[in-house]
């Protein structure tokens, strides 16, 4: 993980649109990366980033102060690729298959 | 950014744009369009569709001008326009049944490479092999994103331990419990290798390049077999898709291109690389169905960085 390049150790909050691009800009293949394993399917991963990129830009006023804007980010996909997992796994009928483990 | 305008040819273009001036708008947000496309190519991942957002962005500039306030910032009001026209458009995208990148059942002339190691978190890195992918997919909970972060991105303890919001010793604890799944799950014996019918239709198909035979390789075509190349359209029809190879993809000589075969995305493949004067360079990936002895489709990733993950040379 790098250091402090434009944006990605600001806080979220203090993102103006040039700041998110360009913090997008930095993440997006790791972040590509992280759902693509996270999901195991790329067609499924591609759709979480979209809702990762909304949903960031969203929540940007609602971002705890002492986050950095990159941690804030992989928090949102962290979540949002357990809400794709706990969605496949219900309309599957499987359960507890993501459930199992707590640290 | 540079634009050209002065500050006072910027507010008389501003003010002939407002008063209904085609021109003049036209002026006055040329200079910002490339910044305008590579902030939508941000927000979007997409080369494509950042250019048709970006004039997009325009358009709903030019309709919206009237509101502007000219004490405001031109530019930052642009850039607020693109930022809104690419949420709009992320929203509403359907998803597209898109080609998924070619992903090496096994890199060729890898086989005695180790899947997974721990120890050699990186190796893995530009690989994301399936075999590793599907292994991940029976990790529970944070398992999967605690190794994920670790092994393969690489992160440090306290890093993960922040982003999931737990301790080190939670991540150190998951990680372990992680890998000895993950190696579990991973195939002992090499993955998948070809078909014997599989190989002899490829050697045929391979044979056909090297020969420069069109009319061998037509006959390795089903009648109705397609080629798919986006965003290009697809060629349809075993005659056109030959044809299409040999003088648009091999530029006049299936010679040209010289195959190696393999296995991708679950599916027979060929890997091509261009014969040059200098020797041989990357040139794509074409993955295969094959059906009752024939090819049916061949799904066409014409990228050189696609090659590399295949483990072929990669000659700089």
């Amino acid at each position: 993980m790098t250091g402090s390049s434009d944006g990605a150790q600001r806080n979220p909050c203090d993102l103006d649109e040039r700041a998110f691009g360009a913090l997008l800009d930095q993440s997006r293949c790791e972040l590509e990366q992280f759902c693509v394993l996270m999901l195991g399917d790329p067609l499924g991963a591609e759709q979480t980033m979209r809702d990762v990129v909304l949903t960031a830009w969203r929540e940007r006023p609602l971002a705890p102060a002492s986050s950095s804007a990159r941690m804030w980010l992989y928090r949102i996909a962290v979540r949002l690729c357990f809400e794709a997992l706990g969605q496949r796994a219900m309309s599957s009928g499987a359960q507890d298959r993501w459930t199992g483990e707590n640290p | 950014m540079s634009t050209p305008e002065s500050n006072s040819g910027q507010s008389a273009l501003l003010a002939a744009a407002q008063a209904g001036d085609e021109r003049a708008f036209r002026r006055l947000v040329e200079p910002y369009r490339r910044a305008l496309e590579v902030h939508c190519y941000r927000m979007l991942g997409s080369a494509q569709d950042a250019e048709d957002l970006a004039q997009e962005t325009l358009l709903r500039a030019w309709r919206a001008l009237d509101r502007f306030e000219p004490r405001a910032q031109f530019q930052t009001w642009l850039y607020r326009i693109a930022t809104n026209a690419c949420l709009d458009e992320l929203g509403r995208r359907p998803r597209r049944p898109e080609l998924i990148d070619p992903f090496p059942d096994q890199p060729v002339g890898a086989a005695e490479a180790p899947v997974y190691d721990p120890a050699a978190r990186y190796a893995i890195r530009e690989g994301m092999e399936l075999a590793l992918v599907r292994a991940i997919q029976h990790l529970p909970g944070r398992q999967r994103p605690v190794l994920i972060f670790r092994d393969v991105l690489g992160w440090s303890a306290p890093e993960v331990a922040e982003v999931l919001d737990t301790t080190v010793a939670a991540v150190n604890s998951a990680l372990q419990r992680a890998r000895a799944t993950v190696e579990e799950h991973l195939p002992s014996s090499p993955p998948a290798t070809l078909e014997p019918d599989e190989r002899r239709l490829l050697d045929r198909y391979i044979d056909a390049f090297e020969r420069d035979d069109v009319d061998g390789l037509v006959a390795l075509l089903r009648e109705d077999a397609m080629l798919r190349m986006p965003p290009q359209p697809s060629v349809i029809g075993a005659v056109a898709v030959a044809r299409f190879l040999r003088e648009t993809a091999a530029r006049g000589d299936l010679s040209h291109i010289r195959l190696t075969p393999t296995r991708a995305n679950g599916r027979p493949a060929v890997v091509a690389q261009r014969r040059t004067p200098d020797g041989l360079a990357p040139h794509g990936v074409l993955v295969l169905e094959i059906s009752d002895g024939a090819v049916v489709t061949i799904d066409a990733f014409i990228d050189p960085s696609h090659v590399a993950r295949f483990g072929l040379p990669d000659p700089a």
